[in-house]
């Protein structure tokens, strides 16, 4: 089967369209979640640190200033003990990382070692000049370590300063725990978030298959069969039967319509039938459809004998001339009544009257299941009533004729095998009757 | 001068923080009828002080009104700490009061007190019947107090010591000589080790010492300056650093390597080790009642006898026993002495 874009091909494409659509824009959203999502750990993650980093600021803010007050006395005292005491105290601070007292000029005095052993180095790192020069709490950032830095003042004696360095190491390590947590809880959301859009895309996907499938139960498959019935009816079977007639919706309607039309098509199709099997003036079988018959009979094979009788009016032609068509129609019509009448009367046999044309009538004859007696017996008897029943007087239009008729018969099998061979013969026949002298009948005889 | 005469000079002072300190030895001096009262805020129990040191304060030294109640036993030490050295004083002063009943003594106190100043006035109005000290202590308290030295004891094994003189090895100071123009740090005054046998050492070889406000301040030319360090760790941190050219520890502080670290000791050399004195000295108030100190001296002696004394005071880290002086230790107290009060009165 050729592949034909038919409704349910586009309607297919419809919803496959849709589904794209959504899916794009579903594929959009998820984007725009996950840019979120980017956003949202770059934001927490900003603000921890600013957070943290603010934390550690103040501590060291305080710890310097603290440091810077309680060493007043034991740098003025030049008490190495309880500055390295100090200094050790600060540096069991969390992240501290270094801790030092200096002279006005920069110069170590303590480090927190036991055996202080960068005394008197004077500090050249690229913090130092600024820490030296600063008159009040100083903090700076460099790389991973933030320095606050304070003098040591005893009023306006500047005494020295102390120096403490934190590691933003411990600082960098939370916001890294925080931002994995964080990013871990969002994950999780979006999977169920992912979960969720799939879900919906599936019942998307099903909701698009059950629609395919009523449209095509609906829709699709009616008009297929009235597509198949317009075929058939093209091919002349008009009895076609179609499912569905007693739906309401409008494919119900269509297919009644369609049967209404349907039925219109075949009344018209019998009344042509009739019309072109039917001899116009006398009502009987005409030509064709004689021939159509003696064929069918011919077609059931030896086994069933037939005759056919043809019939002659004699000398009938100047009857048009004489008396006018119309006279003529009229005597043929009661002619035909005539042989109508003697053929229903007759219960010996089943016969099909015909009128060949002009004044020529045929009879398609064989013995009824009960006739009692031979076919030729039988059609001797009938071609006597039928020379009888022509040759009475009748009045057209107050005027009396009288004619007589000569007939010819033919049998089957013995006379011909075929329409063509049998006609023929009963033409023979028919000419052999007019020959003796007509109103009279003749069996074909090869002779 | 007139804070040293009240008991309690730390209440009328800023040093409030101590009060809570002090205030677990103040029954022990006080009237009992002071004892209750004693918990009353600010002026009452000022007001009180001032009633009860009256007498004292008018009889110019002489023990009389303040005295001790009769029966009890005042164990009196210099200390700026007293609350770690409470406990142990107390077990040795329960020890002997239990021992001294046939003498009408009842009833163990301890008495601490900041400095000898304040010592020698509880000394002199007889607030304080015995003094445990070093030398150089025993030595003040009796140019200021008249106490008297009645035995002396060891510490832990150690009857005698001596200071040690050091410098760096590679400093410009190489004896004591030498060191007229430059520094050398003493821990505190009241130190015998590192300040009264030195200081008295350099003023026998006829040198000037002048403290300097730090060990910043330059030294005099031809005289020895001199600074306080407050610890023998700052001592050595000092002259390590070149902030000062000698350090002055006890020979016990030297061989200590959490006062004097290897690391320091290392570059180190030591200049002089001075003649040994004792060095715990046992001292009591001149007023002392004889029959008293003879029975004290008796029990703190028989303590090396008696089983039931060894080792009672262990768990503080600390053994104790007494003797009486020999010829050679009341030579070396004589020139301590003598020494002593040159510096008391050549420096201060």
């Amino acid at each position: 089967m050729s592949f034909r874009y038919g409704l349910q091909a586009r309607f297919l494409t419809l919803v496959a369209f849709a589904l794209l659509v959504s899916l794009l824009a579903l594929v959009a959203l998820l984007q725009r979640q996950l840019s979120l999502q980017r956003d949202v750990i770059e934001l927490t993650r900003e603000s921890i640190q600013n957070l943290v980093l603010e934390r550690l600021q103040e501590q060291a803010r305080a710890a310097g200033s603290n440091a810077a007050e309680a060493l007043i006395n034991p740098l003025y005292n030049f008490d190495l003990e309880i500055i390295g005491r100090i200094v050790s105290d600060v540096l069991t601070q969390p992240d501290a990382k270094y801790a030092t007292v200096y002279d006005p000029d920069g110069a170590i005095i303590h480090d927190g070692s036991d055996a202080i052993a960068s005394y008197g180095q004077v500090m050249s790192d690229p913090l130092a000049a600024r820490i030296i020069a600063a008159s009040e709490l100083l903090m700076q950032r460099n790389g991973d370590i933030v320095d606050v830095s304070a003098p040591i003042l005893l009023g306006e004696d500047r005494l020295g300063g102390v120096r403490i360095g934190y590691s933003l190491a411990s600082v960098q390590r939370y916001e890294a725990e925080a931002t994995r947590a964080l990013e871990e809880r969002l994950n999780e959301i979006s999977r169920r978030y992912f979960l969720g859009v799939f879900v919906l895309i599936g019942l998307a996907i099903a909701l698009g298959i059950i629609v395919s499938v009523v449209m095509q139960r609906v829709l699709v498959r009616p008009i297929r069969r009235l597509a198949d019935a317009a075929k058939e009816i093209e091919a002349g079977n008009l009895s076609v039967n179609l499912p569905g007639r007693d739906n309401k919706d409008e494919i119900g309607e269509l297919i009644r319509a369609f049967e209404r039309m349907t039925d219109g098509i075949a009344k018209r199709d019998r009344d042509i039938r009739r019309i072109a099997n039917t001899d116009s003036l006398t009502g009987l079988a005409n030509r064709r459809a004689f021939r159509e018959s003696l064929e069918a009979y011919v077609a059931r094979g030896r086994r069933f004998p037939f005759a056919v009788i043809l019939a002659d009016i004699d000398d009938f032609k100047p009857v048009n001339d004489s008396w006018g068509h119309d006279a003529g129609d009229k005597l043929l019509c009661r002619f035909a009544d005539r042989f109508r009448e003697v053929v229903n009367a007759n219960e010996q046999i089943e016969t099909k009257p015909a009128r060949l044309g002009g004044d020529e009538f045929i009879l398609l004859v064989q013995a009824a299941p009960n006739a009692g007696a031979p076919l030729r017996e039988v059609l001797s008897r009938l071609a006597d009533q039928l020379i009888e029943e022509f040759s009475r007087p009748t009045t057209i239009d107050d005027r009396t004729f009288q004619f007589s008729a000569s007939f010819g018969i033919a049998v089957y099998p013995d006379d011909g095998v075929t329409a063509s061979q049998l006609m023929k013969a009963g033409d023979v026949a028919m000419y052999e009757a007019k020959r003796a002298g007509k109103n009279r009948y003749r069996f074909f005889s090869r002779s | 001068m007139h804070r040293h005469r009240f008991p309690i000079p730390v209440i009328e002072g800023t040093n409030l923080a101590f009060l809570p300190v002090v205030r677990s030895s103040i029954p022990i001096i006080c009237h009992p009828v002071l004892e209750g009262l004693f918990t009353l805020k600010g002026t009452i129990a000022r007001l009180i002080f001032v009633l009860a040191c009256l007498g004292p304060g008018l009889g110019a030294g002489v023990a009389v009104h303040a005295e001790e109640a009769p029966g009890v036993l005042v164990l009196g030490r210099i200390s700026d700490d007293p609350k770690s050295h409470y406990e142990s004083m107390k077990v040795l002063l329960d020890y002997v009061v239990a021992h001294m009943a046939d003498v009408g003594i009842r009833e163990g106190k301890v008495l601490m007190a900041r400095d000898a100043l304040q010592m020698a006035s509880y000394l002199r109005r007889g607030r304080v019947d015995w003094v445990s000290e070093t030398a150089g202590g025993a030595m003040l308290l009796q140019r200021r107090a008249g106490a008297e030295t009645f035995l002396l004891s060891d510490r832990n094994g150690v009857r005698r010591y001596h200071t040690v003189y050091f410098a760096r090895r590679d400093g410009k100071v190489t004896s004591i000589e030498g060191l007229r123009g430059h520094r050398i740090a003493f821990q505190n005054p009241t130190s015998t080790s590192a300040y009264f046998i030195p200081a008295m050492e350099l003023l026998e070889r006829d040198m000037n010492l002048e403290i300097l406000g730090s060990p910043f301040d330059p030294p005099v030319p031809d005289s020895v300056g001199y600074v306080f360090a407050r610890t023998e760790r700052n001592i050595a941190t000092w002259v390590h650093k070149n902030l000062v050219d000698v350090g002055t520890v006890s020979n016990l502080d030297w061989t200590n390597a959490r006062k004097i670290p290897e690391f320091f000791k290392s570059d180190f050399i030591v200049l002089r080790e001075s003649p040994e004195v004792p060095r715990g000295v046992e001292v009591v108030r001149q007023s002392l009642k004889p029959e008293v100190r003879a029975r004290l001296r008796e029990v703190l002696i028989g303590m090396a006898d008696d089983p039931e004394a060894i080792g009672l005071l262990e768990k503080y880290h600390q053994s104790m026993r007494f003797f009486d002086l020999d010829e050679t230790d009341r030579k070396d107290l004589e020139r301590l002495r003598v020494g002593v009060n040159k510096v008391s009165a050549g420096i201060e």
